[in-house]
Protein backbone atom coordinates (compact mmCIF):
# COMPACT_ATOMS: atom_id res chain seq x y z
CA UNK A 1 0.00 0.00 0.00
CA UNK A 2 2.76 2.46 1.09
CA UNK A 3 6.38 1.91 -0.19
CA UNK A 4 9.02 4.37 0.59
CA UNK A 5 12.08 3.67 -1.45
CA UNK A 6 15.27 4.84 -1.04
CA UNK A 7 13.99 7.98 0.59
CA UNK A 8 16.82 11.05 1.26
CA UNK A 9 15.86 14.17 3.00
CA UNK A 10 18.18 17.25 3.56
CA UNK A 11 17.10 20.37 5.29
CA UNK A 12 18.66 23.52 3.83
CA UNK A 13 19.77 25.46 7.20
CA UNK A 14 21.78 28.32 8.19
CA UNK A 15 24.21 25.62 10.05
CA UNK A 16 24.65 23.97 6.68
CA UNK A 17 22.78 21.12 5.32
CA UNK A 18 21.37 18.86 8.05
CA UNK A 19 21.18 15.29 6.68
CA UNK A 20 18.30 14.01 8.05
CA UNK A 21 17.52 10.71 6.06
CA UNK A 22 19.76 8.65 4.78
CA UNK A 23 18.08 6.05 2.56
CA UNK A 24 15.31 4.92 4.30
CA UNK A 25 13.09 2.22 2.53
CA UNK A 26 10.01 0.63 4.19
CA UNK A 27 6.73 -0.85 3.45
CA UNK A 28 3.16 -1.03 5.16
CA UNK A 29 0.56 -3.32 4.18
CA UNK A 30 -3.26 -2.85 4.93
CA UNK A 31 -3.88 -4.40 8.74
CA UNK A 32 -0.52 -4.35 9.65
CA UNK A 33 1.29 -2.04 12.50
CA UNK A 34 4.43 -0.81 12.04
CA UNK A 35 6.84 0.30 14.82
CA UNK A 36 9.27 3.36 14.13
CA UNK A 37 11.89 3.52 17.23
CA UNK A 38 14.22 5.68 18.15
CA UNK A 39 16.02 8.15 20.61
CA UNK A 40 15.10 11.80 20.13
CA UNK A 41 16.04 13.61 16.78
CA UNK A 42 16.77 10.59 14.88
CA UNK A 43 14.63 11.55 12.08
CA UNK A 44 11.05 9.46 13.17
CA UNK A 45 8.89 12.43 12.95
CA UNK A 46 10.28 13.80 9.71
CA UNK A 47 9.73 10.60 8.09
CA UNK A 48 6.56 10.41 8.99
CA UNK A 49 5.91 14.19 8.51
CA UNK A 50 7.34 12.97 4.72
CA UNK A 51 4.34 10.30 4.68
CA UNK A 52 2.03 12.18 5.94
CA UNK A 53 2.87 14.87 3.56
CA UNK A 54 3.73 17.73 6.19
CA UNK A 55 7.15 18.42 5.07
CA UNK A 56 8.79 22.10 5.55
CA UNK A 57 9.47 23.64 1.93
CA UNK A 58 13.07 23.72 3.64
CA UNK A 59 12.88 20.41 3.19
CA UNK A 60 14.81 18.99 0.00
CA UNK A 61 14.37 15.06 -1.60
CA UNK A 62 17.46 14.46 -2.70
CA UNK A 63 16.93 10.81 -3.84
CA UNK A 64 14.07 8.14 -3.51
CA UNK A 65 10.33 8.42 -3.36
CA UNK A 66 7.26 7.99 -1.83
CA UNK A 67 4.06 5.18 -3.44
CA UNK A 68 1.08 5.12 -2.55
CA UNK A 69 -0.32 1.97 -4.13
CA UNK A 70 2.35 2.23 -6.81
CA UNK A 71 2.18 5.62 -7.73
CA UNK A 72 4.38 8.26 -6.70
CA UNK A 73 3.42 11.06 -4.49
CA UNK A 74 5.08 13.92 -2.97
CA UNK A 75 6.15 15.50 0.57
CA UNK A 76 3.95 18.26 0.10
CA UNK A 77 -0.17 17.24 0.90
CA UNK A 78 -1.12 19.96 -1.24
CA UNK A 79 1.08 19.11 -4.18
CA UNK A 80 -0.30 15.43 -4.29
CA UNK A 81 -1.97 14.54 -7.21
CA UNK A 82 -3.46 11.16 -5.93
CA UNK A 83 -5.15 11.47 -2.83
CA UNK A 84 -3.37 9.60 -0.23
CA UNK A 85 -6.33 8.74 2.88
CA UNK A 86 -3.26 9.22 5.22
CA UNK A 87 -3.98 11.04 8.99
CA UNK A 88 -1.46 11.56 11.66
CA UNK A 89 -2.08 12.34 15.18
CA UNK A 90 0.49 14.67 16.68
CA UNK A 91 3.02 15.06 19.06
CA UNK A 92 2.00 18.42 20.76
CA UNK A 93 -1.98 18.11 20.93
CA UNK A 94 -3.28 20.94 22.38
CA UNK A 95 -1.99 22.87 19.43
CA UNK A 96 -3.27 21.07 17.05
CA UNK A 97 -6.59 21.59 18.31
CA UNK A 98 -8.41 24.95 17.35
CA UNK A 99 -8.86 27.11 20.31
CA UNK A 100 -11.82 29.11 19.11
CA UNK A 101 -13.99 25.83 17.99
CA UNK A 102 -15.30 23.71 20.14
CA UNK A 103 -14.09 19.84 20.39
CA UNK A 104 -17.52 18.70 18.97
CA UNK A 105 -17.34 21.10 16.44
CA UNK A 106 -14.22 19.82 15.36
CA UNK A 107 -14.55 16.25 15.35
CA UNK A 108 -18.12 17.20 13.26
CA UNK A 109 -16.00 18.51 10.38
CA UNK A 110 -14.06 15.22 10.09
CA UNK A 111 -17.00 12.72 11.11
CA UNK A 112 -20.14 14.54 10.72
CA UNK A 113 -22.52 15.60 13.72
CA UNK A 114 -23.96 12.07 14.02
CA UNK A 115 -20.65 10.27 15.14
CA UNK A 116 -18.98 12.74 17.60
CA UNK A 117 -20.16 11.18 20.86
CA UNK A 118 -19.64 7.50 19.53
CA UNK A 119 -16.01 9.26 18.41
CA UNK A 120 -15.35 10.56 21.92
CA UNK A 121 -16.71 7.39 23.79
CA UNK A 122 -14.00 5.23 21.41
CA UNK A 123 -10.90 7.35 23.07
CA UNK A 124 -12.88 6.92 26.69
CA UNK A 125 -13.89 10.73 26.75
CA UNK A 126 -17.47 11.58 27.91
CA UNK A 127 -19.46 12.82 25.18
CA UNK A 128 -20.45 15.89 27.09
CA UNK A 129 -16.75 17.17 26.51
CA UNK A 130 -17.78 17.63 22.96
CA UNK A 131 -19.26 21.04 24.41
CA UNK A 132 -15.29 22.50 25.45
CA UNK A 133 -12.74 24.33 23.71
CA UNK A 134 -9.24 22.53 24.12
CA UNK A 135 -7.59 25.21 26.75
CA UNK A 136 -10.58 23.75 28.94
CA UNK A 137 -9.58 20.41 28.45
CA UNK A 138 -6.43 18.60 30.36
CA UNK A 139 -2.89 17.25 28.29
CA UNK A 140 -4.25 14.09 28.20
CA UNK A 141 -7.61 14.93 27.11
CA UNK A 142 -6.86 17.26 24.26
CA UNK A 143 -4.45 13.78 23.01
CA UNK A 144 -7.59 11.61 23.35
CA UNK A 145 -9.37 14.16 21.09
CA UNK A 146 -6.19 14.43 18.63
CA UNK A 147 -6.72 10.61 17.95
CA UNK A 148 -10.45 10.61 17.75
CA UNK A 149 -9.99 13.11 15.26
CA UNK A 150 -7.52 11.08 13.31
CA UNK A 151 -9.54 8.19 13.18
CA UNK A 152 -12.73 10.30 12.24
CA UNK A 153 -11.41 10.19 9.12
CA UNK A 154 -11.38 6.43 8.73
CA UNK A 155 -8.24 6.44 7.06
CA UNK A 156 -6.90 3.93 5.27
CA UNK A 157 -2.85 4.86 7.08
CA UNK A 158 -3.09 6.60 10.26
CA UNK A 159 0.76 7.47 11.05
CA UNK A 160 0.69 7.93 15.09
CA UNK A 161 3.76 10.08 16.02
CA UNK A 162 4.64 9.82 20.04
CA UNK A 163 0.54 9.56 20.03
CA UNK A 164 0.18 8.05 23.69
CA UNK A 165 3.43 9.58 25.14
CA UNK A 166 1.39 12.07 27.85
CA UNK A 167 -1.20 9.23 28.70
CA UNK A 168 -1.19 7.25 31.72
CA UNK A 169 -1.26 2.88 30.83
CA UNK A 170 -5.02 2.34 31.02
CA UNK A 171 -5.63 5.17 28.44
CA UNK A 172 -2.83 4.22 26.32
CA UNK A 173 -3.68 0.75 26.45
CA UNK A 174 -7.19 1.59 25.23
CA UNK A 175 -6.68 3.81 22.71
CA UNK A 176 -3.89 1.10 21.29
CA UNK A 177 -6.81 -1.28 21.39
CA UNK A 178 -8.93 0.86 19.38
CA UNK A 179 -6.00 1.31 16.49
CA UNK A 180 -5.74 -2.72 16.65
CA UNK A 181 -9.21 -3.26 16.32
CA UNK A 182 -9.49 -0.71 13.37
CA UNK A 183 -6.94 -2.55 11.94
CA UNK A 184 -7.84 -5.70 12.02
CA UNK A 185 -11.17 -5.08 11.09
CA UNK A 186 -11.13 -2.10 8.35
CA UNK A 187 -7.68 -2.83 7.38
CA UNK A 188 -6.14 -0.07 8.52
CA UNK A 189 -2.09 0.41 8.61
CA UNK A 190 -0.07 2.09 11.21
CA UNK A 191 3.19 3.66 11.56
CA UNK A 192 3.32 4.11 15.05
CA UNK A 193 6.25 6.34 16.13
CA UNK A 194 7.40 6.09 19.32
CA UNK A 195 10.78 5.98 21.42
CA UNK A 196 8.88 3.24 23.47
CA UNK A 197 10.11 0.47 23.00
CA UNK A 198 8.07 -1.85 25.08
CA UNK A 199 4.72 0.01 23.35
CA UNK A 200 5.70 -1.13 19.68
CA UNK A 201 6.89 -4.42 21.33
CA UNK A 202 3.43 -5.04 22.46
CA UNK A 203 1.52 -3.52 19.50
CA UNK A 204 2.95 -3.50 16.43
CA UNK A 205 3.56 -6.81 13.64
CA UNK A 206 7.07 -5.28 12.47
CA UNK A 207 9.53 -2.68 14.29
CA UNK A 208 12.24 -0.82 12.46
CA UNK A 209 14.64 1.02 14.21
CA UNK A 210 15.79 4.18 13.35
CA UNK A 211 19.41 5.84 14.40
CA UNK A 212 20.26 9.20 13.12
CA UNK A 213 18.58 9.45 9.70
CA UNK A 214 19.43 5.80 8.48
CA UNK A 215 16.73 2.60 9.70
CA UNK A 216 19.22 0.15 11.06
CA UNK A 217 17.22 -2.87 11.86
CA UNK A 218 13.22 -3.87 10.05
CA UNK A 219 12.00 -7.46 11.97
CA UNK A 220 8.94 -8.87 13.21
CA UNK A 221 8.57 -7.96 17.25
CA UNK A 222 9.60 -11.48 18.51
CA UNK A 223 12.56 -11.55 16.55
CA UNK A 224 13.32 -8.18 17.63
CA UNK A 225 13.05 -8.33 21.08
CA UNK A 226 14.75 -11.85 21.41
CA UNK A 227 17.72 -11.87 18.86
CA UNK A 228 18.28 -8.47 17.71
CA UNK A 229 21.08 -8.23 15.19
CA UNK A 230 22.06 -4.32 15.28
CA UNK A 231 24.43 -3.16 18.20
CA UNK A 232 22.00 0.26 18.51
CA UNK A 233 19.30 -2.08 19.04
CA UNK A 234 20.75 -3.87 21.56
CA UNK A 235 21.80 -1.16 23.51
CA UNK A 236 18.07 0.00 23.29
CA UNK A 237 16.67 -2.65 24.78
CA UNK A 238 19.07 -2.68 27.39
CA UNK A 239 18.38 0.52 28.41
CA UNK A 240 14.50 -0.23 28.71
CA UNK A 241 13.56 -0.50 32.89
CA UNK A 242 11.17 -3.13 31.60
CA UNK A 243 14.59 -5.04 30.45
CA UNK A 244 16.56 -4.63 33.59
CA UNK A 245 16.33 -5.67 37.16
CA UNK A 246 17.48 -3.39 39.39
CA UNK A 247 18.53 0.59 38.69
CA UNK A 248 22.10 -0.97 38.50
CA UNK A 249 20.98 -3.27 35.32
CA UNK A 250 20.39 0.08 33.64
CA UNK A 251 22.62 0.73 30.25
CA UNK A 252 23.33 3.96 29.30
CA UNK A 253 23.90 3.97 25.64
CA UNK A 254 27.34 5.81 25.35
CA UNK A 255 27.23 8.91 23.46
CA UNK A 256 25.28 10.85 21.30
CA UNK A 257 23.75 11.35 18.18
CA UNK A 258 26.25 12.61 15.57
CA UNK A 259 25.56 16.10 14.13
CA UNK A 260 23.63 15.87 11.19
CA UNK A 261 24.95 18.60 9.77
CA UNK A 262 28.53 18.22 10.41
CA UNK A 263 30.80 15.55 8.91
CA UNK A 264 29.27 11.97 9.46
CA UNK A 265 30.78 8.32 9.54
CA UNK A 266 29.82 6.16 6.56
CA UNK A 267 28.13 4.29 9.16
CA UNK A 268 26.37 6.80 11.69
CA UNK A 269 26.56 4.71 14.66
CA UNK A 270 30.39 4.13 14.21
CA UNK A 271 31.34 7.03 17.30
CA UNK A 272 29.05 4.91 19.52
CA UNK A 273 29.88 1.21 18.47
CA UNK A 274 32.02 -0.85 20.99
CA UNK A 275 32.25 -3.28 17.22
CA UNK A 276 33.63 -0.55 15.90
CA UNK A 277 36.17 -2.20 12.75
CA UNK A 278 38.32 -0.73 10.38
CA UNK A 279 36.05 -1.69 7.44
CA UNK A 280 33.10 -0.11 9.28
CA UNK A 281 33.98 3.14 7.83
CA UNK A 282 34.86 2.36 4.18
CA UNK A 283 31.50 2.86 2.93
CA UNK A 284 28.31 3.22 4.31
CA UNK A 285 26.65 -0.11 5.24
CA UNK A 286 23.90 -1.40 3.40
CA UNK A 287 20.36 -2.93 4.91
CA UNK A 288 20.57 -6.24 3.97
CA UNK A 289 18.31 -9.48 4.88
CA UNK A 290 19.73 -11.89 7.73
CA UNK A 291 16.41 -13.82 7.42
CA UNK A 292 14.04 -13.43 4.66
CA UNK A 293 11.91 -10.74 7.62
CA UNK A 294 15.10 -9.71 9.39
CA UNK A 295 17.01 -6.94 8.18
CA UNK A 296 20.05 -5.18 9.41
CA UNK A 297 22.15 -2.08 8.32
CA UNK A 298 25.72 -3.43 10.09
CA UNK A 299 29.01 -5.07 8.99
CA UNK A 300 29.23 -6.57 12.28
CA UNK A 301 25.85 -7.64 13.43
CA UNK A 302 25.05 -9.77 16.38
CA UNK A 303 24.62 -13.23 16.52
CA UNK B 1 10.66 10.12 59.34
CA UNK B 2 7.48 10.84 57.36
CA UNK B 3 3.98 10.20 58.64
CA UNK B 4 0.78 11.33 56.93
CA UNK B 5 -2.60 10.92 58.19
CA UNK B 6 -5.78 11.22 56.50
CA UNK B 7 -4.44 13.95 54.37
CA UNK B 8 -7.29 15.36 52.13
CA UNK B 9 -7.51 18.21 49.57
CA UNK B 10 -10.95 19.80 48.25
CA UNK B 11 -10.50 22.60 45.64
CA UNK B 12 -12.96 25.08 45.11
CA UNK B 13 -14.79 24.22 41.81
CA UNK B 14 -15.01 27.32 38.78
CA UNK B 15 -17.00 29.09 36.31
CA UNK B 16 -20.98 29.41 37.31
CA UNK B 17 -21.54 25.57 38.27
CA UNK B 18 -19.14 25.34 40.33
CA UNK B 19 -18.55 22.22 42.50
CA UNK B 20 -16.02 20.94 44.63
CA UNK B 21 -13.05 18.85 43.55
CA UNK B 22 -12.17 16.40 46.14
CA UNK B 23 -8.52 16.19 44.30
CA UNK B 24 -6.95 13.82 47.28
CA UNK B 25 -9.56 12.06 49.46
CA UNK B 26 -7.97 10.65 53.17
CA UNK B 27 -4.67 9.28 52.21
CA UNK B 28 -2.50 7.71 54.54
CA UNK B 29 1.22 6.36 54.55
CA UNK B 30 4.81 6.39 56.59
CA UNK B 31 8.09 6.44 54.97
CA UNK B 32 11.42 6.01 57.19
CA UNK B 33 14.51 7.36 56.43
CA UNK B 34 16.45 6.14 52.98
CA UNK B 35 13.65 4.84 51.90
CA UNK B 36 11.81 5.24 48.82
CA UNK B 37 8.13 5.10 48.20
CA UNK B 38 6.63 5.20 44.39
CA UNK B 39 3.21 6.57 43.93
CA UNK B 40 1.41 5.65 40.65
CA UNK B 41 -1.68 5.83 39.35
CA UNK B 42 -3.67 7.70 35.74
CA UNK B 43 -3.54 11.36 35.29
CA UNK B 44 -6.12 13.17 37.38
CA UNK B 45 -5.62 10.70 40.20
CA UNK B 46 -4.50 13.52 42.54
CA UNK B 47 -0.95 11.91 43.16
CA UNK B 48 0.70 14.94 42.18
CA UNK B 49 -1.58 17.03 44.53
CA UNK B 50 -0.59 15.06 47.45
CA UNK B 51 3.17 15.16 46.72
CA UNK B 52 2.82 19.19 46.50
CA UNK B 53 0.60 19.14 49.76
CA UNK B 54 3.94 17.50 51.59
CA UNK B 55 6.35 20.45 49.91
CA UNK B 56 3.94 22.57 51.43
CA UNK B 57 3.37 23.83 47.85
CA UNK B 58 -0.46 23.88 48.45
CA UNK B 59 -2.14 24.05 51.85
CA UNK B 60 -3.97 20.40 52.78
CA UNK B 61 -7.34 20.83 53.64
CA UNK B 62 -7.75 18.00 56.33
CA UNK B 63 -5.43 15.84 58.00
CA UNK B 64 -1.61 15.73 59.16
CA UNK B 65 1.90 15.49 57.63
CA UNK B 66 4.36 14.47 60.48
CA UNK B 67 7.61 14.94 59.46
CA UNK B 68 9.99 14.15 62.74
CA UNK B 69 7.17 14.20 64.65
CA UNK B 70 5.82 17.59 64.11
CA UNK B 71 2.73 18.22 61.98
CA UNK B 72 3.71 20.71 59.50
CA UNK B 73 0.57 20.81 57.47
CA UNK B 74 -0.06 23.03 61.04
CA UNK B 75 2.45 25.41 59.94
CA UNK B 76 1.10 28.29 57.80
CA UNK B 77 2.74 28.67 54.06
CA UNK B 78 4.17 32.01 55.06
CA UNK B 79 5.76 30.73 58.18
CA UNK B 80 6.96 27.77 56.84
CA UNK B 81 9.74 30.12 54.52
CA UNK B 82 11.70 30.41 57.61
CA UNK B 83 11.45 26.40 59.53
CA UNK B 84 14.46 24.28 59.10
CA UNK B 85 12.16 21.57 57.60
CA UNK B 86 11.23 23.83 54.36
CA UNK B 87 15.31 23.15 53.19
CA UNK B 88 15.33 18.88 54.52
CA UNK B 89 12.03 18.77 51.86
CA UNK B 90 12.49 19.56 48.49
CA UNK B 91 10.48 18.79 45.25
CA UNK B 92 12.02 17.90 41.78
CA UNK B 93 9.27 19.22 39.25
CA UNK B 94 7.66 17.33 36.47
CA UNK B 95 8.89 19.15 33.62
CA UNK B 96 12.37 20.19 33.89
CA UNK B 97 12.06 23.04 30.80
CA UNK B 98 8.63 24.48 32.14
CA UNK B 99 10.03 24.70 35.62
CA UNK B 100 13.67 26.14 35.41
CA UNK B 101 13.33 29.82 35.46
CA UNK B 102 14.35 31.11 31.63
CA UNK B 103 16.65 33.75 32.49
CA UNK B 104 18.50 31.80 35.13
CA UNK B 105 21.64 29.97 34.31
CA UNK B 106 21.98 26.09 35.30
CA UNK B 107 24.75 28.19 37.75
CA UNK B 108 21.74 30.62 38.86
CA UNK B 109 19.36 27.87 39.39
CA UNK B 110 21.73 25.89 41.59
CA UNK B 111 22.89 28.71 43.41
CA UNK B 112 19.73 30.17 44.47
CA UNK B 113 18.51 27.85 47.28
CA UNK B 114 22.35 27.52 48.37
CA UNK B 115 21.68 31.25 49.27
CA UNK B 116 18.30 31.28 50.49
CA UNK B 117 18.21 28.13 52.33
CA UNK B 118 21.63 27.41 53.56
CA UNK B 119 23.10 30.95 53.41
CA UNK B 120 26.03 30.78 51.88
CA UNK B 121 27.47 34.01 50.73
CA UNK B 122 30.50 32.13 48.09
CA UNK B 123 28.51 29.86 46.80
CA UNK B 124 30.78 28.75 43.67
CA UNK B 125 32.82 25.85 45.44
CA UNK B 126 29.42 24.23 46.34
CA UNK B 127 27.28 24.45 43.01
CA UNK B 128 30.87 23.14 41.24
CA UNK B 129 30.57 20.28 43.91
CA UNK B 130 26.73 19.63 43.08
CA UNK B 131 27.78 19.59 39.26
CA UNK B 132 29.68 17.36 39.50
CA UNK B 133 27.64 15.11 41.86
CA UNK B 134 24.26 15.49 39.37
CA UNK B 135 27.57 14.27 36.12
CA UNK B 136 26.82 17.65 35.11
CA UNK B 137 29.97 19.29 32.70
CA UNK B 138 30.85 22.55 34.69
CA UNK B 139 30.75 24.15 31.27
CA UNK B 140 27.68 23.75 30.80
CA UNK B 141 26.70 26.27 34.00
CA UNK B 142 27.03 29.33 32.48
CA UNK B 143 24.27 28.24 30.39
CA UNK B 144 20.48 29.24 30.11
CA UNK B 145 17.94 25.96 30.03
CA UNK B 146 16.88 26.67 26.95
CA UNK B 147 20.66 25.79 26.08
CA UNK B 148 20.45 22.60 27.56
CA UNK B 149 19.02 19.19 26.43
CA UNK B 150 16.47 17.18 28.27
CA UNK B 151 18.81 15.31 30.30
CA UNK B 152 21.08 18.23 31.23
CA UNK B 153 17.93 20.25 32.19
CA UNK B 154 16.93 17.24 34.86
CA UNK B 155 20.10 17.10 36.33
CA UNK B 156 19.96 21.10 37.02
CA UNK B 157 16.70 20.15 38.62
CA UNK B 158 18.23 17.24 40.94
CA UNK B 159 21.35 19.73 41.50
CA UNK B 160 19.22 22.30 42.82
CA UNK B 161 16.45 20.10 44.75
CA UNK B 162 19.99 18.59 46.15
CA UNK B 163 21.38 22.11 46.88
CA UNK B 164 19.93 22.41 50.48
CA UNK B 165 20.96 19.25 51.59
CA UNK B 166 17.18 17.59 52.50
CA UNK B 167 16.62 14.49 53.74
CA UNK B 168 13.15 14.07 51.76
CA UNK B 169 13.01 14.42 47.73
CA UNK B 170 9.89 14.42 46.18
CA UNK B 171 10.29 13.85 42.46
CA UNK B 172 7.21 14.42 40.11
CA UNK B 173 7.76 12.34 37.35
CA UNK B 174 11.10 12.66 37.34
CA UNK B 175 11.86 11.27 33.71
CA UNK B 176 8.25 11.52 32.11
CA UNK B 177 9.80 13.83 29.27
CA UNK B 178 13.10 11.92 28.30
CA UNK B 179 14.51 9.72 25.88
CA UNK B 180 14.81 5.90 26.91
CA UNK B 181 18.71 5.97 26.93
CA UNK B 182 18.64 9.45 29.27
CA UNK B 183 15.96 8.42 31.23
CA UNK B 184 18.36 4.83 32.26
CA UNK B 185 20.99 7.78 32.88
CA UNK B 186 18.82 9.84 35.17
CA UNK B 187 17.62 6.70 36.94
CA UNK B 188 20.74 5.27 37.97
CA UNK B 189 21.85 8.78 39.06
CA UNK B 190 18.82 9.08 41.06
CA UNK B 191 19.50 5.72 42.56
CA UNK B 192 23.24 6.08 43.46
CA UNK B 193 22.54 9.59 44.73
CA UNK B 194 19.99 7.76 47.40
CA UNK B 195 22.38 5.43 48.67
CA UNK B 196 25.61 7.74 48.67
CA UNK B 197 22.99 10.48 50.67
CA UNK B 198 20.77 8.25 52.62
CA UNK B 199 18.05 10.01 50.93
CA UNK B 200 14.31 8.98 51.34
CA UNK B 201 12.21 9.33 47.96
CA UNK B 202 8.65 10.04 47.21
CA UNK B 203 8.33 9.15 43.41
CA UNK B 204 5.21 9.76 41.77
CA UNK B 205 4.87 8.34 38.28
CA UNK B 206 2.72 6.71 36.27
CA UNK B 207 5.49 4.21 34.96
CA UNK B 208 5.11 0.99 36.80
CA UNK B 209 8.16 -0.03 35.50
CA UNK B 210 10.52 2.79 36.81
CA UNK B 211 8.73 2.26 40.59
CA UNK B 212 9.87 -1.40 40.16
CA UNK B 213 13.64 -0.29 40.00
CA UNK B 214 13.51 2.54 42.10
CA UNK B 215 11.29 1.92 45.05
CA UNK B 216 10.74 -0.33 47.84
CA UNK B 217 7.37 0.05 48.40
CA UNK B 218 3.79 1.52 45.95
CA UNK B 219 0.37 3.32 46.57
CA UNK B 220 -2.03 3.24 43.66
CA UNK B 221 -3.96 6.09 44.20
CA UNK B 222 -7.16 5.98 41.57
CA UNK B 223 -9.68 9.87 41.98
CA UNK B 224 -7.62 10.52 44.89
CA UNK B 225 -7.99 7.46 47.17
CA UNK B 226 -5.61 4.62 48.07
CA UNK B 227 -6.98 1.71 46.58
CA UNK B 228 -3.64 -0.52 47.02
CA UNK B 229 -0.14 0.24 49.01
CA UNK B 230 2.19 -3.10 49.76
CA UNK B 231 5.91 -3.85 48.66
CA UNK B 232 6.62 -3.45 45.74
CA UNK B 233 7.47 -6.82 44.34
CA UNK B 234 3.96 -8.14 45.71
CA UNK B 235 1.89 -5.26 44.63
CA UNK B 236 3.36 -5.51 40.86
CA UNK B 237 3.18 -9.37 40.80
CA UNK B 238 -0.23 -9.99 42.13
CA UNK B 239 -2.12 -6.85 43.04
CA UNK B 240 -5.46 -7.13 45.14
CA UNK B 241 -7.67 -4.81 44.17
CA UNK B 242 -9.58 -4.49 41.11
CA UNK B 243 -7.87 -1.81 39.64
CA UNK B 244 -4.24 -2.66 40.49
CA UNK B 245 -4.69 -5.47 38.35
CA UNK B 246 -6.61 -3.85 35.38
CA UNK B 247 -3.30 -0.92 36.18
CA UNK B 248 -0.70 -4.37 36.15
CA UNK B 249 -2.52 -5.73 32.46
CA UNK B 250 -2.24 -2.85 30.87
CA UNK B 251 1.61 -1.86 31.48
CA UNK B 252 3.73 -2.55 28.15
CA UNK B 253 6.02 -5.84 28.34
CA UNK B 254 9.16 -5.81 26.39
CA UNK B 255 8.73 -9.55 26.36
CA UNK B 256 5.66 -11.43 24.87
CA UNK B 257 6.55 -14.31 26.82
CA UNK B 258 2.29 -14.61 28.64
CA UNK B 259 1.16 -16.61 26.41
CA UNK B 260 -2.26 -15.49 25.10
CA UNK B 261 0.62 -12.92 23.98
CA UNK B 262 2.20 -15.35 22.21
CA UNK B 263 -0.54 -16.56 20.53
CA UNK B 264 -1.82 -13.09 19.68
CA UNK B 265 0.84 -11.59 18.02
CA UNK B 266 1.77 -15.07 15.74
CA UNK B 267 -1.94 -14.64 14.70
CA UNK B 268 -1.32 -11.10 13.70
CA UNK B 269 1.85 -12.09 12.17
CA UNK B 270 0.57 -14.73 10.04
CA UNK B 271 -2.53 -12.45 8.90
CA UNK B 272 0.40 -9.53 8.16
CA UNK B 273 2.81 -11.79 6.21
CA UNK B 274 -0.56 -13.10 4.03
CA UNK B 275 -0.78 -9.68 2.68
CA UNK B 276 2.88 -9.09 1.91
CA UNK B 277 5.92 -10.70 1.70
CA UNK B 278 7.81 -9.23 3.96
CA UNK B 279 9.68 -5.82 4.48
CA UNK B 280 11.84 -3.76 2.14
CA UNK B 281 14.87 -4.45 1.32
Amino acid sequence: MLAVDGLTVHFETRRGVVRALDRVSLQIAPGEIVGLVGESGSGKSVLSYAISGLLDAAAHIVAGDIRWYGTPIGPVREQRTTRAAVAQIFQNPRASLNPIRTIGQQLADVAGKARVADLLRSVRLDPEKARNYSFELSGGQCQRVGIALALGCEPELLVADESTTGLDVTTEAAVMDLIGDLSARRGMATLLVTHNLALAANHCHRILVMHAGQIVESAPVAMLTTAALHPYTAQLIAATPQHSASADDLQVIPGQLPDLAGVLMPCRFATRCQRHAPDCDEAPPPLVAMTPNHLVACRHPLC
Amino acid sequence: MLKVSALSKVFDGRGWKAQPVIAVDGISFDLAKGESLGIVGESGSGKSTLGRMISRLIQPTKGKILFDGEDIAAIPPAAFVRRPQRGRIQHVFQDTAENLTPHMTAFAAIADPLRRLVGLKDVTGRVCELADSVSLSRDLLERYPHQLSGGQQARVGIARGLASEPDLLILDEPTAALDVSVQAAILKLLHRLRIDLGLSYLLITHDIEVVRLMCERVIIMRNGQLVEAGPVRTVLAAPQSEYGRALMAAVPRLETSHLDGQIDLRRRQSAASRIMPGPSS
